[in-house]
């Protein structure tokens, strides 16, 4: 079991950033990725992997209006 | 990942069909006939002159019954409390006024101000003006923002503000010449209203040569303004490559109806030729480099962004679908199968590229977009061919799904006459969600609605009762009320059960929500209700610091956003500027800042260029201290005018939860584990209307609960009036002021 912005989310082996972000249909494209302390940037969302037991934030900025 | 349609865009982007953007139906009106039927009131001179640091010192009060024209002292308490902008708005305002003033009475005023930055040309998105008058809707102040370019053209010819009053007997126009120094009031009798051709014919009566024609912008109504309560006002600026008047509009709360009342068709303004320091600030080299840096920034990263140069504002469509948030069907769903039908790629090839698309200059941003080409199929323009401006996320929202309309051309047919009526997009999209619900529901039927069929998707419908509105006719004279009083009208009537209506009518004090959907984010709920004006999403978006980041999870941290958030936006409207600018692009290293969804590097850009404008320095302390004065100032005008208590500050239940078993049922998951988790229920033992039950009690007490933590933080008592420690804290405790206040706080 993984944190995917406090939310609860199902492991698995070989999970990715970018699973994590098309699961979770966030399409937004103004996002800040950490993995526990580490910030992942956009070129990497396909090569991260993430561990079991993993804090994810993905903060997404401010738009609209 | 990036923008998900990025390839689509790509690839449809080669395969466009260009249309000609300067082709388009031309408006073979005599303009010499039409001058010729003006009849001259009123005529006076004044001496041109371009701002100082910002300011020209001096306001224009034009009166159309008694034709006076004067000019209005700017002084320093003006300009160290009220700032510019909505603040010089509120404040000529409140003296124009009574707590008995309603909107249609002569006293009323509308109060054009740009701010001390308002015409900047170095830095994206410095072109706006605020309108501020007595709402017809709300029957508060209400304050508009727009771009186009009547607002620096109007500082160019060496005025802060336009503060117009009283009621003509006959239709008129007011002419300034910044060039020559005249200002005019004429009789127009011949004059279409509808501003695509208004605009178009007034630029050329008013512009010397064709290239003066840039010099020159329109403010206007339509012909809806006539004959309803929510008529806006198109600001024009002239777009010389495609030969055409573009319009930006103030389009919340019904001023262009307050416009037409006063019986004023335009109102015309010929600037100087703009020159990039035509502002004189005390620091032009930091404007400049802080520009620079923006459009660079703008330049390399937009594409992998926002898309805002391609798009614009509807590049976030099919975002806020996969997150639940498009407003479908009058607020009860989030998404819709067909939404891409409607999507930003769609908006992409639909709108003409690689034009200039700012409505300002310098506005690398280029946002305002322009859909060329377009046949109208219905209305008294059928047939024509014409350009639509936009269309902005709102009205893809507004007009479209949340009518259940997901056909682009229409959209764009709704927009093109809600724009030349003169009709607010959002208004408009909101109160066809009602009705269509409203029918839907059995409220409405084709007897009630004078045979229209207000079926979901039904534009051809839509379409006809905007044409009925506009022209005074039929449903469309009771849609023309807005939802607060058609739910009103609707209860007289037994049509349809009070409370019902109350849930689903998505207005709060009397102005209809703007197209988001906030039932999952309470923050948002509190952004929407707990406004100065009414539920705009202009004083704060935390649906995704909310919902999505779970940036914000007890009440104190939502009344922290709900304070910083609405202050720092007044901020923009105290000074001119343009939201998009700030937060539709970000900063390659952002992420490596503090707070970085507050765009830490774009604060301190227009916290350096304030400095440079006016040669202070302020701190981000400072600016919210700043917006504070203006933002309790409008709530105490509220006060003063009957509303600005805690009872208004209610929202309608469809804003915060799902008021029918469908909607439950379209998102079971979510609402039965949060039955579980935040009740400590158990819904697998309950029915659906016990669900629904227990999910209206709870979030109806979280909202109360928010509002406690608002207040507080806000420096208000429970029942939301600003306590006298905080009135003088800000410095605004003039006595006319503490008089509005006393009574409530002495019952405190
Ligand atoms: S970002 Fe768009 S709306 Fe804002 S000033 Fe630029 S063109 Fe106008």
């Amino acid at each position: 079991m993984i944190k995917v912005n406090d939310d609860p989310m199902e492991w698995r082996d070989g999970m990715t950033i970018q699973d994590i972000l098309d699961a979770k249909k966030y399409k937004f494209p103004m996002l800040i990725v950490t993995l526990g302390e580490e910030h992942i940037s956009k070129e990497h969302y396909s090569a991260a992997k993430v561990p079991d037991g993993a804090i994810v934030k993905v903060i997404h900025l401010l738009s609209g209006g | 990942m990036g923008n998900p349609y990025a390839g689509l865009t790509d690839y449809l982007a080669f395969h466009r069909v260009e249309t000609n953007y300067r082709h388009r139906t031309e408006c073979d009106t005599d303009v010499a006939k039409l001058r010729a039927a003006h009849r001259l009131l009123k005529e006076t001179t004044f001496t041109p002159k371009l701002p100082e640091r910002g300011y020209c010192h001096r306001g224009m009060y034009i009166n159309v019954s008694t034709l006076e024209i004067k000019e209005q002292p700017v002084t320093q308490t003006m300009k160290d409390i009220f700032i510019g902008g909505r603040g010089f708005g509120l404040w000529q305002l409140w003296h124009a006024v009574t707590p008995k003033t309603r909107w249609c009475d002569p006293e009323n005023e509308i109060i054009i101000s740009p701010g001390p930055m308002s015409g900047i040309t170095q830095y994206p998105g410095s072109g706006k003006s605020i309108v501020v008058t007595i709402s017809p809707q709300t029957e508060i102040p209400i304050d508009s923002n727009v771009g186009g370019y009547f607002g620096p053209l109007l500082k160019f010819s060496g005025y802060d503000f336009l503060e117009i009053q009283g009621k003509s007997e006959k239709d008129i126009l007011i002419f300034i010449d910044g060039q020559n120094g005249t200002v005019s009031i004429e009789e127009c009798p011949l004059e279409p209203l509808d501003s695509h051709i208004l605009a178009e014919l007034l630029t050329e009566m008013y512009a010397e040569n064709e290239a003066d024609k840039v010099n020159i912008s329109v403010v206007s109504a339509g012909s809806a303004a006539d004959n309803s309560l929510i008529g806006m006002l198109n600001f024009s600026w002239f777009d010389k490559r495609r030969g055409c008047i573009r319009l930006k509009q103030a389009g919340r709360g019904g001023i262009g109806t307050v416009l037409r009342n006063k019986r004023i068709k335009a109102i015309v303004i010929r600037g100087p030729v703009v020159k990039g320091d035509s502002n004189h600030p005390a620091d032009f080299e930091t404007i400049a480099k802080t520009g620079i840096k923006l459009h660079r920034e703008l330049r390399e990263l937009d594409p992998s962004q926002c898309v805002m140069r391609r798009n614009g504002t509807a590049h976030i469509v099919e975002i806020m679908d996969a997150y639940d948030l498009l407003p479908v069907m009058n607020f009860q769903y989030g998404s819709h199968p067909e939404t891409h039908k409607i999507a930003s790629y769609i908006w992409d090839m639909r709108c003409t590229q690689r034009t200039n698309d700012g409505c300002w200059y310098g506005c690398s941003m280029a946002c305002a977009k322009g859909a060329d080409g377009l046949t109208l199929r219905t209305g008294p323009y059928k047939g024509h061919v014409v350009t639509v401006d936009g269309p902005e996320y709102e009205n893809v929202g507004g007009l479209g799904s949340n009518a259940g309309i997901f056909d682009a051309e229409a959209i764009l047919e709704l927009n093109f006459y809600c724009d030349t009526y003169g009709i607010c997009t959002i208004t408009w999209g909101t109160i066809c969600a009602f009705v269509m619900e409203c029918y839907q529901r059995g409220i409405l039927n084709k007897e009630r609605t004078d045979g229209l069929e207000l079926n979901w998707g039904n534009w051809e419908a839509d379409l006809e009762l905007m044409h009925q509105m506009a022209h005074g006719e039929g449903f469309g004279r009771i849609v023309g009320l807005g939802v607060h009083k058609m739910k009103q009208f609707f209860a007289d009537r037994g049509w349809g059960d009070p409370a019902l209506l109350e849930d689903i009518g998505m207005e709060n004090k009397g102005l209809e929500y703007s197209q988001y959907l906030s039932k999952e984010s309470l923050a948002q709920q509190g952004g929407y209700a707990m406004t100065n004006k009414g539920p705009q999403h202009d004083e704060a978006w935390l649906i995704f610091m909310d919902m999505v980041n779970k940036q914000l999870p007890t009440f104190e941290d939502k009344a922290e956003a709900l304070y910083y958030f609405p202050l720092w936006r007044t901020w923009f409207g105290l000074n001119g500027w343009c939201k998009l600018p700030w937060n539709d692009v970000s900063p390659k290293d952002n992420h490596l800042r503090h707070e970085p969804h507050k765009i830490p590097e774009h604060v301190e850009n227009y916290l350096a260029m304030h400095g440079a404008m006016l040669g202070t320095n302020i701190t981000v302390e400072d600016m919210l201290n700043q917006s504070a004065r203006v933002y309790n100032f409008q709530r105490i005008f509220n006060i003063r005018m009957g509303k600005g208590l805690r009872i208004h500050d209610k929202a309608p239940y469809r804003s915060m939860g799902p008021v029918s078993n469908e909607e439950y049922t379209s998102r079971e998951e979510r609402y039965d584990q949060q039955i579980i988790d935040e009740m400590g229920l158990e819904p697998a033992k309950m029915t659906l209307e016990e669900k629904v039950a227990a999910h209206r009690a709870w979030r109806t007490d979280r909202y109360e609960k928010l509002t406690d933590a608002v207040y507080k933080r806000r420096g208000w008592t429970p029942n939301g009036v600003p306590t006298y420690e905080r009135i003088k804290e800000l410095g605004i405790d003039f006595p006319e002021v503490l008089e509005v206040v006393e009574p409530l706080l002495s019952q405190t």
